[in-house]
Formats: C-alpha cells, structure tokens, sequence
C-alpha cells in the first residue's frame, strides 16, 4: 500500500470517528503511524475542522 | 452494478416501464441534499442570477432523460448518479454563466459557509454562544474557509465537499471521479494539503484557531 493510500485510509477512519463524536486524538494516529506522523500532524487538523463547519452546515444550520 | 436497495431497485424497475411517479418518489427522497449539493457549488454572481431550485429542476429533467440509458448500465448507487447530475448542471452553468471569467471568480466566495452569522460559528467553534469578540474571530475563520474552497480547482473542491459535506466514502468519489480507489485517495491527500496551505496563506493555523 502506497503512503497515499494509507494515508487516505486513516484519514477515512478519523473522519468517521470525529462524526461518531469519539473525538480521536491525532497524536495516537501520530504514534501508531510514525512513517507517516508528520503528515497526520499536518493534514488532520484540516480535516476535524472540515467536519465541524461542514457537518454542522449540513445539519440546515447555515444559510445555504 | 451498484448497490441501490431493494426497495429502491423496485421503484427503478417500475421507473423503467414508464411509470413517472415511481420516479419522481425516487427524487424526492434526494432534492434536499441535491438542492444543498448545487447551492454549495454555485459561485455567489450565478447565484444571484439563477435559483438553486432552477438547477434542481433541470437536474431532475435530465435525469429523467437519461434514466432508461442509467437503468441499462446502473454504474453508480441512484443518489451518486444523481449527485454526479447535479455536479455536471453547476459546471456547465457556471461555463454558460462566467465562461473566461471562470478562473478569476473562482476566487469570489462560494455559498458556504455563512460568511456573518455568529449562531454558525460558536457552534463550530465551541459549541456554545459567543461573547461579542468571539463571534467576530468566529466569523473571521467562517470567512476564511469560505475563501479557501473558492480558491481550489473544482475538482479538489469537489472532493472535499463530497468526502465532508455530503459524507460520501473514499469509493464513491472514485466512481464520480472514474477513477481508481487509489488515484481518488492521492487527489483527495493533495486536495486537503492544498486547502491547508490555502488556509494558513489565510492566517487560520489550525481547527478553531486565527492568528
């Protein structure tokens, strides 16, 4: 498996996990992922960002 | 072949003899999220012009017309293939709509977020209300994410806003893209590392946070 496609897998499972309410801790992907921990640590915190506006906007909170 | 449900599948099967209803109940069950899909993606001077309900009723139309060609090869789940509809309708507006311009405007703000409301942001931020100087921070980072996703090309806004607006899977968006599982999760890792780049060049440092 490429980095990329790891990557991809982990970030999938993160997401999940932040919709689930779970609150993952980037730092444990960080830990058990060390080839990839500077990319975890960089990509994210994007991605828990993504989560909260989006999916809260989606929820017909916002002014779409 | 596709993964419709069953009780989908059969609506399909009656759509397929020309039954309009069944279609149309098909539909209905989608036109609040297609509806949120096209207004996401709408850049705000299309917009003003042209409705998103406009958009949702052409996508409806086109669909319809493409149904017995869909019912024969069913590539994709109906909501993807309709989802895929949508995404086409907005494109091809915006080329009717903004044609040379397109490249420039996309650095005007799409829809989303709300751009003002302080309700949307202390609920993304924190989850509680704001006093007044957080709303206006709050606000600020709302602004700012709005402006990164009008700076991404359509295609990494598109998945970005599939994989976390629409909630679509890793292999969804390989099957509206036509592309490989891998190609699509290489994509979608640059789209969220440009839209990082694009939003700390921005001043947002991370989740919640502005400089």
């Amino acid at each position: 498996m490429t980095d990329d496609s790891l990557l991809g897998q982990l970030a999938e499972e993160f997401t999940r996990r932040v919709r689930e309410g779970t609150h993952p801790a980037i730092e444990e992907y960080a830990r058990n992922h060390p080839e990839l921990a500077d990319c975890i640590r960089e990509l994210f915190p994007t991605l828990m960002f993504l989560e909260r506006v989006l999916t809260w906007d989606r929820a017909g909170h916002g002014r779409i | 072949m596709c993964g419709n449900s069953d009780e989908t599948q059969s609506l399909l099967d009656r759509a397929k003899n020309g039954d309009q209803a069944a279609f149309e109940a098909l539909f209905r069950r989608h036109q609040v999220r297609l509806l949120q899909t096209i207004a996401l993606r709408m850049d705000r001077r299309v917009a003003a012009r042209v409705d998103a309900s406009d958009v949702l009723q052409e996508t409806y139309l086109e669909a319809f017309r493409r149904l017995p060609r869909y019912l024969q090869e069913q590539p994709m789940p109906l909501y993807l293939w309709l989802c895929w509809l949508a995404r086409e309708k907005v494109l091809a507006l915006h080329r009717r709509h903004l044609g040379a311009e397109k490249r420039a405007v996309t650095h005007e703000a799409l829809l989303l977020p709300a751009d003002s409301s302080a309700t949307f942001v202390s609920a993304v931020i924190a989850g509680h209300e704001p006093s007044p100087s957080q709303a206006l921070a709050n606000a600020e980072l709302a602004e700012r994410l709005r402006l990164a996703l009008g700076q991404l090309d359509d295609d990494e806004r598109d998945l970005i806003l599939w994989r976390h607006f629409e909630q679509l899977s890793a292999r969804d968006t390989a099957q509206l893209l036509e592309i490989s599982e891998a190609a699509a999760a290489k994509r979608y890792i640059r789209a969220v590392e440009r839209l990082r780049t694009i939003l700390v060049g921005l001043g947002v440092s991370g989740p919640g946070q502005v400089r």
